[in-house]
């Protein structure tokens, strides 16, 4: 193995995992995120958005950890993290919200 | 084959793996509308999908990197099933419930129970009809209203109606409670219920809670329905490929003959026939219910074409007319069944792709009601080939009578 001190930060991981492959995930990726746009507008009920926003969040954290295998650095997953934290108790609190709306008129 | 270029590709395979199942959860959850399994498509994408991708960013070597996709998988692993959790407790709360609205129309009651005696002829029919007071669905009741039923038959008109989601903590008594049809609704389902009306026919009506589709099919088996009619949207190419209608929905999931209405009157019935299972369904249906003794039928049966290249060489030649004689012999045994019971019948055969030749004759004839024989293809056959019925439902103007008939 080649010690670390001697390739740049960038092109260690230019070998290790090619760009020409997380740049065709991150194509793909996007191209979920699209059709997953057209999901949530296809959903008929509350439910039906609330889970095509949580799987659209699911979507952009894909995206966010490929874009960090594409530039090597890694303050995007930590974007992710924070995304999934979020993501997460929006889902939570919106699921119990529905459940105690008031019926309407 | 250095070390870091087997781990690069073991990378990039596991980062297109996740890519894959992520893909694959996004397309179930188009094709299956329904809460709980797209619950379940969802959860391939939100699992194994985001995992699979953070996975991959071992192959990059990166500390920093492989710690914070550590910390996204933990966070992921531990909250996943919560979130579902949380979704999948709400919808199991407003799942569709059904109670009765009042009984309205005569106070006869049929003689017989008839159940679901599936083909044969009912001698009092069972008729689940949806109504949701759109134009669509009146467009179903004025059919409803000028088809012939036997004396006696039992038509009970079936509207869903979105619900609402009790608090948690609740039970079945408040949930039924709270899941009441909104009382504007109460008029237009009796301006409804009065068009069909009849002497001699027993019309009640029901509401349910929940998505129409899942509301209209569970209605229908509780109801022992022999037929049930629903109305159906005009929808474009684009609409008719990402979504499916409520309409497709109750003719995939529903345990007996679906019409779909689309036209006001059924006075010329085109039936399709090539032989198969599902198509001597459709002719049985139609020698056999006294439903349509009044209407014209035109049975099709449409010919395979050979390709032009092939037009030239005599085998394939002698083999399209052996075919076309083969299916003009099957147009005309099904007129002299359908006349034999008394139906106004006539015959055609046509050569081509079946689905085209379908809907060009409706569309010259005028048609008000195709009959159609459908195996009711499941699973990646249907998402793959697509089927003529299908295609009939979503292109087609005339109102659909769909007979499904699993093939042997």
């Amino acid at each position: 193995m080649r010690p670390r001190g001697t390739a740049t930060f960038g092109t260690w991981c230019a070998d290790v995992l090619p760009d020409l492959v997380t740049t065709v995930a991150f194509a793909w990726a996007t191209l979920l995120l699209l059709v997953g746009g057209v999901l949530l507008l296809r959903a008929s009920t509350s439910l039906h958005r609330l889970l095509a926003l949580d799987v659209l969040g699911s979507i952009v954290i894909i995206m966010l950890a490929t874009l960090s295998f594409l530039n090597g650095v890694s303050y995007s997953i930590d974007a992710a993290l924070a995304l999934a934290l979020l993501s997460f108790s929006a889902t939570l609190v919106t699921a119990r919200y529905l459940a105690r709306r008031d019926r309407a008129p | 084959m250095t070390v870091e270029g087997v781990i690069g590709g073991l990378g990039s395979a596991v980062l297109f793996l996740g890519l894959s199942l992520a893909t694959i959860g996004l397309y179930g959850m188009f094709r299956r509308p329904e809460i709980f399994e797209q619950l379940h498509a969802a959860a391939l994408l939100t699992g194994p999908g985001v995992l699979l991708v953070l996975l991959a960013s071992l192959a990059t070597g990166e500390v920093e990197i492989i710690t914070s996709a550590a910390l996204v998988v933990a966070f992921v692993l531990i909250t996943g099933s919560l979130s579902t959790h949380a979704i999948a407790l709400a919808a199991w709360r407003a799942r569709p419930t059904t109670h009765s609205g009042e009984a309205a129309g005569s106070r006869q009651r049929p003689a017989d129970d008839d159940g679901d005696a599936a083909l044969t002829a009912p001698a009092t029919m069972r008729v689940l009809v949806a109504y949701d007071g759109s134009q669509d669905a009146d467009l179903a009741v004025d059919l409803v209203a000028a088809l012939d039923w036997p004396a006696g038959s039992h038509l009970r008109l079936v509207t869903a109606v979105e619900g609402d989601l009790p608090p948690l903590s609740s039970s079945d008594a408040q949930l039924a409670a709270a899941n009441g049809p909104p009382p504007g609704l109460m008029s237009v389902l009796d301006g409804a219920t009065k068009r069909v009306q009849r002497s001699g026919l027993v019309v009640d009506r029901v509401t349910g809670a929940g998505q129409p589709a899942a509301v209209i099919v569970q209605e229908a088996a509780a109801f022992g329905a022999d037929l049930v009619v629903v109305g159906k949207r005009r929808r474009g190419v684009v609409e008719s490929w990402i979504g499916t209608s409520v309409a497709a929905q109750v003719v995939d999931d529903a345990p007996c003959p679906v019409l779909v209405a689309r036209q006001a009157t059924a006075q010329d019935v085109l039936l399709p026939t090539d032989g198969s299972t599902p198509s001597e369904a459709a002719v049985e249906l139609l020698t056999t219910w006294p439903l349509f003794r009044g209407s014209r039928i035109h049975v099709l049966s449409v010919a395979p074409a050979s390709y032009e290249h092939e037009a030239a060489a005599l085998d394939s030649l002698l083999r399209e007319r052996r075919e076309f004689a083969r299916y003009r012999a099957m147009a005309r045994d099904a007129v002299a069944r359908l006349r034999g019971a008394g139906r106004s019948a006539d015959a055609r055969v046509r050569t081509g792709d079946p689905g085209g030749r379908i809907r060009a004759v409706a569309a010259a004839e005028s048609i008000d009601l195709i009959v159609l024989g459908t195996r009711g293809r499941t699973g990646i056959r249907r998402v793959v080939l697509g089927s003529v019925a299908r295609e009939i439902l979503s292109f087609a103007a005339p109102s659909v009578l769909i007979v499904r008939a699993k093939a042997p």
